[in-house]
C-alpha cells in the first residue's frame, strides 16, 4: 500500500523553526507580548497540524497507517541519496501529539515564569528551535535527519541549561550536557557509518538511511546488527542520560525551570527512547544488544533512584527520577515491549512536566530557594501547585488509576515476562520511587514552615499563565495512561494496538525469545492485526498480570505511607536511617556514589591536561602563535623574512619570479620530454 | 554568421548593447550622480541572464566556424557572470555615491568585461580566447585604476596592467607555438591531431607552447609563483573591484582551463598532471600560511584567492574526461559559491568604507556584530563558506571537489588539500571571533548604506540557500559538465 502524502507534515517543523529564526533575528526589539504570541502560537499550531495527522492517520486502516511528506532531495551523492522527508506513522504520531501538547504548555507556563527575565526574547526563540529539533528528530524518515534533530536538541539543551550564562556554573552544566551529549553522538554515528557501509551497493540507488529501506533489509544488516545496536545505543545512552553517560542531566537543572521540564519531558531524554523503538527492527536481531539495553535500564533505574533519595534540592530529586524513569523505558525496549516503553514516554511527559513546572512554581514563590531543607508546609499558600503535583507524586509511584500505573505495570509484567531479576530491581525502583516522591511532597508541603522570615509572607501562589499549565498536565497525569487500560482490567489497551504495526518486527523478536505460548499471541497480534490477537493472549498471561499489578500497587502505597510517616512524623528514622553502616551508605548516595569525582579523575583531568599542554601550549600558543602566527606577523622570522622578499611592491620582482615559474615549467617539460 | 547564431551569443551581446546604451547615456545626458546608470546596467545584465538561460538547453552547438561553443557549460559561466555583474553594480553604486566625481565609467567596464568573462567561457579557440581574455582583462585594469585621486588604487591598476601584459605575451607566445607545430588554434581540431600523432608527443615546442599557455591562464587564477600582483591589486583596488575580480576572473580564468584540459585528454593530462600537482600544492599552502599572517580583510581574502586557486587546481587535476566527469562538476559548483562568497565579504568592505579612504582593517571589524547584526551575520555567512562548514554552499564547493579527487585515487592529494581547509579555517573563523566576540576598539567601523547592506544578504543568503539545497545548482553544474563530455 502506498503511504499517503500529505504537505503539512512539514509545516509541524517549520513552524517552530520559523518563529525561532523570526524572534532571534529580532532579538531585544520586540514587545513581550508579541514574543510570547509567536513563540506560543508556532508551538499551538504545530500541535494542531499533529492533532490532523494523528485524525487522518487514523481513519486509514491499520496496515497502511503512514502518512509522508518528501520535501526535497538533500544529498545526492553519488548513489546515495538523502532526503529531507518526513513521515508519520503510528509511533511518530504518539511523539509528535506529546511533544507539541507538552512543550505548547511550557511556552504558556514560561511566559509567566520568564516575566522581567533581560533574555526574554532569546529564551522564546531558543525554546522554539528546541521544539523544532526534536520534531525534526521525531517526523524524519531516515537516520541522517534524524541525526539532525538529534544534534540539533543536542546544541539546544546547551543553549537554554546555559542561558544564564553570566554565571559560570550555569555555563560549564551547559558545557558539560554538550561535550557528554558529543561521546553518545560519537556512538550514534559510527553506527550510522557502519550502516551505510553494510547496505552501500546492496540497496540499490534508494535512500539507504530510510527506516522503510532498513528495515527491508534485516537480513543484510543481521550480521552486524550487535554492532550497530550498540553503538546507536551509546548514542541513546548521552541523550537519554544512562549509565555511563547520565551525569549532565542532573546539572543541566541550571537552567530555567521550564527548560529543565522541557528537556526532561517533552524533548531530549525522550529522544533515546525513541530512536531505540524506532530501529526496533534492528534490535530485535541482536539477543545481546536487548540485552545491553534491559540490563543498563535497569540499573540505571535503580542507581538513580537511590540516589535521589538522598538530595536535599527539589530540583535535583526530579532529575535524578528523570534518569530512573528513563530507565524503566529503556528496560522496556530491552525486553521487547517497545510499546510499553514508549507508554512510559508518553506518561512520563506528562506528569514530569508537572512536577518540573510545579517545583518551578515553588521555587519562584520562595525567591529562587530550590532548598527543600528550607521549604515546608506550602499547602495552603500554594493548593494548585500542591493538589496537582501530588497528582503527579501519585502518578509517577504507580498508584491507580494515575497515568504512571498503567505504564509502569506494562513494563513491569513484560520484564517479568522476561527476566525475574531485572523484574526485580524494577520492582525495587517502585517502591523506591514512591518513597522519594513523597519525601520531596512532605518536605515541601507538608509539616512546619521552614522558609526564613524573611519570604514567608510573601510566599502566594503564581499567576493563572503558571497554574494552568499545571492544572492541564495534572488531569493528564490522572487521565493520560488511561488509553492503555489494559486487558486484566476488561479494558482494550488501545495504546498497545495502535503502536502494534511499528512494532510487529518486535513482537516477532518477543516472539522468538518466548516460546511457544507467547509466540502464537505475538505472532497473531503482528499478522493478524491486532485487536483480535491481542485480545485472545490477554487470558494466558491475565492472571499473572493482575498479581504483578496488585503487587506494585501495594508497594507503591507502602512506599507512600513510609513516605509520609518518615517525614511528617518519625524524623529520627529518617536520621537513624543517615547513620546506618557508620554513615557511609548516606554518604556514597549522598555524594552521587561519586561518578562525577571519578569521571573527573579518569577523564576530564587527563583530558584537560592533554588540551592544556599538548593542545594549547605546544601546539596552539607555541606552535601557531609563536611560529606560525607571531612569527610572520611580528617578528619577521624565517618565513615572513622571506614572503617580505617575495611581496615587497616591485614590480621587478615579480616578473623575475613570474619569469623563474615559466623556466620551471620549461625545465620540466624538457626533462620529462 | 546567422540570426541562429546571434542567438546563441544574446547574452553577450545584450552586456555589450548595454555598455553602449550607458556609455551615451552618460555622454548626453550628463548628471551629477549615476545612480540611474546603476539601474540600466542591472536592466542589461538581466536581460542577458534571462537570455542565457535558454542556452542551457542540452544542446552544444558550434558558432562562427568554431571560435565560439554554444552549450550549458558556457551557460552556466554566463548565468554567474551575471548574478555576479548584478552584485557589483549594486555595490560599484554604492561606492560612487562616495565618491567626489562622478566616475559613470564604472558600469560601462563591467558591463564590458563581463562580456568578455561569457565570451572567454565560450571560447573553443585560441585566438578567441585571447581576444575575449583582453576584453576582460582590460576593462578590469581600468576599473582596478579607477579612483583616480588614489595612488593605491592607481598602484594596483598599473601593477595589474604591467604584470597582465607580460602574462598576455606569454600567453600569445604559446598560442603561436601551438599554432606552429600542429597548424590549428581551434579546440577541436587540436584534440583530434593530439589524439592520434605520435610525433606531437615529443615534440619539445609543441609542449613548450601549451606550458606558455598554463602561465597565461595560470597568471589569471593567481597560481603561484604568478600570484604576486593579487595581494597589491586586492588591497588596492575599491573593494567591489577586487571582488568582482575575485569571482569573475578567477571563475572565466578556470572555465577556459577546464575547456582547455578537456580538449587536450588525455595527453595534455598525462604530461602535466604532476607539474600541475605541483603548483596546485604550492598554491594553496602558500596562500593559507601567508593569509594566517595578514591583519587587513582585503589582503587576507587575496591571499584566500590564491588558496582556492589551489584548491581549484586540484579539481582540474581530477578531470577525468569521462562522461559525467565529477570533478569538473564539483568545479562548476565551487566557482559559483565562491563567486558569492568573495563578493559578500569584499562587499563588507565597501559596506564600512567612507568618502575618504576604504576601511579594511581586520581590528575595525571587532564588535561589528553590536552595531550591524545583519551584515555581521552575513559576513560570517560568507567566511564559514569559504572555510567550508556546513550548511553553506561552500562546505559541498570542497566536498564535491575533493571527493572527485579522492574518486580518482589522488588520496594524498586530497589529504593535503583537507589540510589547508583546516589551515584556512583558521584565519576565516578569526573574522567571526572579531565580529561577534571582541570589543569595539576607538576606530571601530560603522556603516550605514542599506543597499551595501543588500547585496551582501543576497549574496549570503544565495550560500545558505544552495547550503540547504544543494541539488539544484549541481544539477546545472551536472549539465555543463555532460556538455564537455557531449553525453547529455
Amino acid at each position: 500500500m502506498h503511504p499517503i502524502t500529505v504537505e503539512y507534515l512539514r509545516w509541524i517543523v517549520l513552524l517552530p523553526l520559523g518563529g525561532a529564526a523570526f524572534l532571534g533575528i529580532t532579538n531585544r526589539r520586540l514587545p513581550t507580548v508579541v514574543v510570547s504570541l509567536v513563540a506560543s502560537l508556532t508551538v499551538l499550531g504545530s500541535f494542531l497540524l499533529s492533532a490532523q495527522a494523528f485524525f487522518a492517520l487514523r481513519a486509514l486502516p491499520t496496515a497502511g497507517r503512514l502518512l509522508t511528506d518528501r520535501v526535497y532531495s538533500w544529498m545526492p551523492v553519488g548513489d546515495l541519496r538523502i532526503d529531507v522527508s518526513f513521515m508519520v506513522d503510528p509511533l511518530t504520531a504518539v511523539m509528535i501529539l506529546f511533544v507539541t501538547g507538552v512543550a505548547f504548555l511550557i511556552h504558556i507556563y514560561s511566559i509567566g515564569y520568564m516575566k522581567g527575565d533581560r533574555g526574554y526574547q532569546r529564551y522564546f526563540a531558543y525554546l522554539n528551535l528546541f521544539v523544532g529539533m526534536m520534531l525534526i528528530l521525531v517526523l524524519s524518515d531516515n537516520l541522517p535527519l534524524l541525526f539532525v534533530g538529534w544534534e540539533g536538541v543536542g546544541l539546544c539543551s546547551y543553549l537554554l541549561i546555559g542561558f544564564w550564562f553570566e554565571d559560570l556554573a550555569n555555563s560549564a552544566a551547559g558545557k558539560k550536557a554538550f561535550l557528554v551529549n558529543r561521546i553518545g553522538d560519537f556512538g550514534f554515528l559510527l553506527g550510522m557509518l557502519l550502516i551505510a557501509r553494510t547496505l552501500a551497493g546492496k540497496v540499490g540507488g534508494e535512500n539507504l538511511f530510510s527506516f522503510a529501506v532498513m528495515a527491508q533489509h534485516t537480513s543484510l544488516l543481521a550480521p552486524v546488527a550487535t554492532a550497530i545496536g550498540l553503538l546507536l545505543f551509546m548514542g541513546a545512552t548521552g541523550k537519554s542520560a544512562q549509565i555511563p553517560l547520565f551525569v549532565w542531566l542532573p546539572d543541566a537543572m541550571a537552567g530555567p525551570t521550564p527548560v529543565s521540564a522541557l528537556i526532561h519531558a517533552a524533548t531530549m531524554v525522550t529522544a533515546g527512547v525513541y530512536m531505540v523503538a524506532r530501529m526496533n527492527f534492528l534490535y530485535v536481531l541482536t539477543p545481546t544488544a536487548m540485552a545491553v539495553v534491559a540490563v543498563i535500564g535497569a540499573l540505571t533505574a535503580l542507581v538513580a533512584a537511590t540516589i535521589a533519595v538522598t538530595q536535599d534540592d527539589i530540583k535535583k530529586v526530579l532529575a535524578y527520577s528523570t534518569v530512573s524513569q528513563l530507565g524503566y523505558m529503556f528496560l522496556a525496549c530491552g525486553v521487547g515491549a517497545f510499546g510499553a516503553g514508549i507508554f512510559h514516554v508518553m506518561t512520563h511527559a506528562f506528569f514530569k512536566a508537572l512536577l518540573f513546572m510545579g517545583a518551578g512554581s515553588v521555587i519562584h514563590a520562595l525567591h529562587h530557594q530550590q532548598d527543600m531543607r528550607y521549604m515546608g508546609g506550602l499547602r495552603s499558600k500554594m493548593p494548585v501547585t500542591f493538589v496537582t503535583m501530588f497528582a503527579a507524586m501519585l502518578a509517577i509511584s504507580g498508584v491507580f488509576p494515575f497515568a504512571g500505573f498503567f505504564s509502569k505495570d506494562e513494563i513491569l509484567y513484560n520484564t517479568f515476562l522476561d527476566s525475574k531479576v531485572l523484574w526485580a530491581i524494577g520492582y525495587a525502583v517502585a517502591g523506591l520511587t514512591a518513597f522519594y516522591m513523597t519525601r520531596l511532597l512532605a518536605l515541601t508541603f507538608f509539616g512546619k514552615s521552614r522558609v526564613d522570615e524573611e519570604h514567608v509572607h510573601e510566599v502566594h501562589e503564581s499567576p493563572l499563565s503558571m497554574t494552568i499549565p499545571l492544572m492541564v498536565l495534572g488531569v493528564l497525569s490522572l487521565i493520560g495512561g488511561w488509553i492503555g487500560w489494559p486487558h486484566f482490567l476488561g479494558g482494550s489497551n488501545r495504546f498497545e494496538t495502535w503502536l502494534a504495526p511499528v512494532f510487529r518486527h518486535g513482537m516477532e523478536g518477543e516472539a522468538m525469545a518466548h516460546g511457544a505460548e507467547n509466540a502464537v499471541h505475538a505472532s497473531a497480534a503482528a499478522h493478524a492485526a491486532l485487536a483480535h490477537g491481542a485480545e485472545t493472549a490477554v487470558h494466558a498471561g491475565g492472571s499473572t498480570e493482575l498479581a504483578l499489578a496488585v503487587a506494585s500497587l501495594a508497594l507503591a502505597l507502602l512506599g507512600i505511607a513510609v513516605g509520609f510517616v518518615v517525614y511528617l512524623r518519625r524524623l529520627d528514622v529518617a536520621e537513624a536511617a543517615r547513620r546506618a553502616a557508620g554513615g557511609r551508605l548516606y554518604w556514597l548516595l549522598k555524594g552521587k556514589y561519586f561518578v562525577d569525582e571519578i569521571y573527573e579523575a579518569l577523564i576530564v583531568r587527563p583530558g584537560y591536561w592533554l588540551s592544556d599542554i599538548v593542545f594549547f601550549r605546544f601546539t596552539d600558543a607555541g606552535l601557531i602563535d609563536g611560529v606560525l602566527v607571531n612569527g610572520t606577523a611580528r617578528s619577521l622570522g624565517i618565513l615572513g623574512s622571506v614572503l617580505r622578499l617575495l611581496q615587497n611592491g616591485m614590480l621587478r620582482w615579480y616578473a623575475y619570479s613570474f619569469t623563474l615559474g615559466v623556466l620551471v615549467i620549461l625545465f620540466y617539460l624538457v626533462r620529462h620530454l | 554568421m546567422s540570426w541562429t547564431e546571434l542567438s546563441y551569443i544574446a547574452p553577450i551581446l545584450w552586456l555589450v548593447a548595454g555598455g553602449v546604451v550607458v556609455l551615451l547615456l552618460e555622454a548626453f545626458v550628463p548628471r551629477r550622480d549615476s545612480d540611474h546608470l546603476s539601474i540600466v546596467s542591472a536592466v542589461f545584465l538581466v536581460l542577458a541572464g534571462l537570455s542565457a538561460n535558454t542556452g542551457l538547453v542540452r544542446t552544444s552547438q558550434s558558432l562562427f566556424h568554431g571560435v565560439l561553443r554554444a552549450d550549458a557549460f558556457g551557460s552556466f559561466f554566463a548565468l554567474i557572470f551575471v548574478i555576479i555583474g548584478l552584485l557589483t553594480v549594486s555595490l560599484g553604486a554604492v561606492y560612487l555615491r562616495r565618491q567626489s566625481t562622478p566616475m559613470p565609467e564604472f558600469y560601462v567596464l563591467v558591463l564590458f568585461a563581463t562580456a568578455g568573462m561569457m565570451l572567454l567561457a565560450s571560447s573553443t579557440d585560441l585566438v578567441s580566447v585571447f581576444l575575449s581574455l583582453e576584453l576582460m582583462s582590460i576593462g578590469v585594469y581600468v576599473l582596478a585604476a579607477i579612483e583616480r585621486n588614489s595612488s593605491r588604487s592607481q598602484e594596483a591598476g598599473f601593477k595589474y596592467l604591467i604584470l597582465g601584459a607580460f602574462a598576455s605575451a606569454f600567453l600569445l607566445y604559446g598560442i603561436a607555438l601551438i599554432y606552429g607545430t600542429t597548424g590549428t588554434t581551434q579546440f577541436e581540431v587540436l584534440g583530434a591531431r593530439m589524439g592520434g600523432n605520435a610525433a606531437l608527443a615529443g615534440n619539445l615546442v609543441f609542449w613548450a607552447g601549451w606550458g606558455l599557455i598554463i602561465v597565461g591562464v595560470g597568471f589569471k587564477v593567481a597560481m603561484v609563483p604568478f600570484h604576486q600582483w593579487t595581494p597589491d591589486v586586492y588591497a588596492g583596488a575599491p573593494a567591489p573591484v577586487a571582488g568582482y575580480m575575485a569571482a569573475g576572473v578567477k571563475a572565466a580564468a578556470f572555465a577556459v582551463l577546464v575547456r582547455l584540459i578537456w580538449t587536450g585528454m588525455p595527453l595534455l593530462m598525462d604530461k602535466a598532471a604532476p607539474l600541475l600537482m605541483g603548483f596546485a600544492i604550492v598554491t594553496m599552502t602558500f596562500g593559507n600560511i601567508v593569509a594566517l599572517a595578514q591583519s587587513n580583510l582585503k589582503r587576507m581574502l587575496a591571499y584566500s584567492a590564491i588558496a582556492h586557486a589551489g584548491y581549484l587546481l586540484v579539481g582540474v587535476l581530477a578531470i577525468s574526461g569521462h562522461a559525467d566527469d565529477a570533478a569538473t562538476r564539483g568545479i562548476l559548483f565551487y566557482l559559483a559559491a565562491y563567486a558569492l562568497m568573495n563578493i559578500g565579504a569584499f562587499g563588507a568592505v565597501t559596506f564600512v568604507s567612507r568618502r575618504r579612504g576604504e576601511r579594511s582593517e581586520l581590528a575595525g571589524f571587532a564588535g561589528l556584530a553590536r552595531r550591524h547584526p545583519w551584515v555581521s551575520f552575513f559576513l560570517a555567512v560568507c567566511m564559514f563558506s569559504l572555510a567550508g562548514v556546513p550548511p553553506t554552499a561552500g562546505f559541498w564547493g570542497k566536498f564535491y571537489v575533493f571527493g572527485a579527487v579522492i574518486q580518482q585515487g589522488m588520496v594524498g592529494l586530497a589529504v593535503i588539500a583537507l589540510l589547508n581547509s583546516a589551515v584556512a579555517a583558521y584565519y576565516y573563523l578569526r573574522v567571526v571571533v572579531y565580529l561577534y566576540m571582541r570589543e569595539p576598539g576607538e576606530d571601530a567601523y560603522i556603516g550605514d548604506d542599506v543597499q551595501a547592506s543588500a547585496a551582501i544578504g543576497v549574496a549570503a543568503i544565495l550560500l545558505l540557500w544552495i547550503g540547504l539545497f544543494p541539488s539544484s545548482v549541481l544539477e546545472l553544474a551536472r549539465l555543463g559538465a555532460a556538455a564537455l563530455a557531449r553525453t547529455f
